[in-house]
């Protein structure tokens, strides 16, 4: 076996421009080939996957919609046709009419307003994104919708892939232990809904999920979900 | 009134400011200084003082400056009318107009604009205090801007400027050695890739002296990348220290 080097050790701060090894690799993301190196995209951290390839996670991730997330948006602006909406990414979605009411209504007759409002916030589904088009959002699905009451929280999307990739088991847990819903959009807003009266322990709650990731953490959370109470 | 000639070099190698030929000016970075812009520094070196704020990528208004297939960058420098001992107009110059084309131009090749389509970057550069270099120093500021917006870049873009005074190559010119010595040339490259992405020159050089001019500058980049790279690892690893204490 030929030993080729890897310059950082997975969890190191690296930046851009930083060579994180030569040789051959596969990459999962935030790297890129240049003859033989391998160079970081971002101001992230390295990490060697396990399946040995290099990626870079960044601190600051922009949100780029993805066919099939799940993201919470603020609607902006009301066409005759469609909502258009704030889903913390460089491009605005759209939402438009067919992929929010089951029924088809006269738009000529009545106000989208009285059915989406500017400043209300959505839980919808990414259903078509290419960079020609802006993303096209739909409702239309269970647990999809206009959010009645609840509380809206933004998270860095980094911390956002991170939960999704290793702690949805706890959020499920604390779904069923105080008997509320939690969504977790993919853009890094996470919505809070139901048990108004244990609001402030499930944030105390979801803040340790999300922000510390420090070694023994996921035990730590793990017992004091253990010990939370309806 | 007779104006005696400005001695911009003493008999032992000392500059105005008391330098040694080829030493840079003290510089510091703060990186994340501005709550509101997606990514900011500001750069001290010497007595120049530059706040550099990126947004973005964003959505581009008007909609038709659009690219299909890539990012654009907005870029705007800017002196504030307190930045020079004489009052300066706030209204853009001549020359900001083409010191902001100037310092987009140097910025471009690092940044994947193909990452984001139709979507912009604006970087917003303000001179606070001016004193000779601020190009230069605003470069190399943005770049740490843009690092610390999350932007996808190949390399940080640092730069610094090198310069003849009484037939000495000096490096980071101030106002003094920039007013009245014989040359200027601003270099920008991206340290790691070893990659020049700008390089002007006035006055005037042999080949030799923008020989070892060019070496000289590449050297003052390297310690300035050294600072840039710094100043971002302490950033984040006060942020990650802050994440792992976690909360009691």
């Amino acid at each position: 076996m030929i030993i080729v080097p890897i310059f950082f050790k997975s969890g190191n701060i690296v930046l851009p421009g930083d060579i994180v090894a030569e040789g051959n690799y596969r990459v999962s993301g935030g790297v890129t080939k240049t003859d033989n190196r391998y160079v970081s995209l971002y101001l992230g951290i390295f990490r060697i996957e396990k399946d040995g390839s290099l990626s870079v996670i960044p601190f600051k991730h922009i949100y780029i919609p993805e066919v099939g997330d799940i993201v919470v948006g603020k609607i902006r602006d009301v066409g005759v046709t469609s909502w258009l909406v704030d889903i913390n990414s460089p491009y605005p979605a759209v939402l438009q009419l067919s992929e929010a009411l089951s029924r088809p209504i006269d738009v000529t007759r009545v106000d989208l307003r009285q059915y989406l409002d500017i400043g209300d916030v959505i839980v919808a589904r990414v259903i078509e994104f290419d960079y020609l088009r802006d993303p096209v959002l739909t409702i239309k699905e269970s647990r999809l919708g206009r959010v009645t009451e609840g509380l809206l929280l933004e998270f860095q999307p980094f911390l956002v892939y991170k939960v999704l990739e290793s702690r949805l088991k706890l959020i499920e847990e604390v779904k069923s232990k105080l008997k509320c819903d939690i969504i977790v959009g993919k853009n890094g807003r996470v919505v809070v809904m139901g048990a108004k009266d244990k609001l402030l322990r499930i944030v105390d709650v979801l803040l340790m999920i999300f922000e510390d990731f420090s070694a023994g953490s996921t035990g730590r959370i793990k017992k004091h979900i253990s010990r939370l109470k309806d | 009134m007779s104006v005696r000639a400005v001695k911009l070099i003493t008999e032992d190698g000392r500059r105005v400011d008391g330098r040694k030929p080829d030493e840079l000016r003290p510089t510091t970075i703060d990186v994340g200084i501005l709550k509101n812009a997606d990514g900011s520094a500001l750069i001290r070196q010497g007595n120049n003082k530059i706040i550099v704020a990126v947004y973005g990528p964003r959505e581009l208004h008007p909609r038709h400056l659009a690219l299909p297939d890539r990012a654009i960058i907005r870029c705007r420098y800017h002196m504030v009318p307190f930045s020079v001992p004489e009052r300066k107009s706030p209204a853009p110059t001549r020359r900001e107009i083409e010191l902001s084309k100037v310092i987009r131009e140097a910025l471009e090749p690092a940044i994947i604009l193909s990452s984001f389509p139709r979507t912009t970057i604006d970087v917003f550069i303000e001179v606070l205090q001016a004193d000779g270099g601020t190009r230069t120093a605003s470069i190399t500021a943005a770049s740490v801007a843009l690092a610390d917006a999350g932007i996808p870049m190949r390399d940080l873009v640092t730069a610094v400027a090198v310069g003849k005074v009484d037939d000495t190559l000096v490096l980071d010119l101030n106002h003094l050695e920039d007013q009245y010595g014989g040359g200027d040339m601003p270099v920008a490259m991206m340290p790691s890739l070893g990659q020049i992405t700008l390089l002007q020159a006035d006055g005037t050089f042999t080949l030799d002296e923008f020989k070892r001019g060019l070496e000289l500058a590449i050297r003052g980049i390297k310690s300035l990348y050294e600072i840039q790279k710094r100043a971002l690892k302490e950033r984040y690893a006060s942020l990650a220290l802050e994440l792992r204490r976690g909360r009691s």
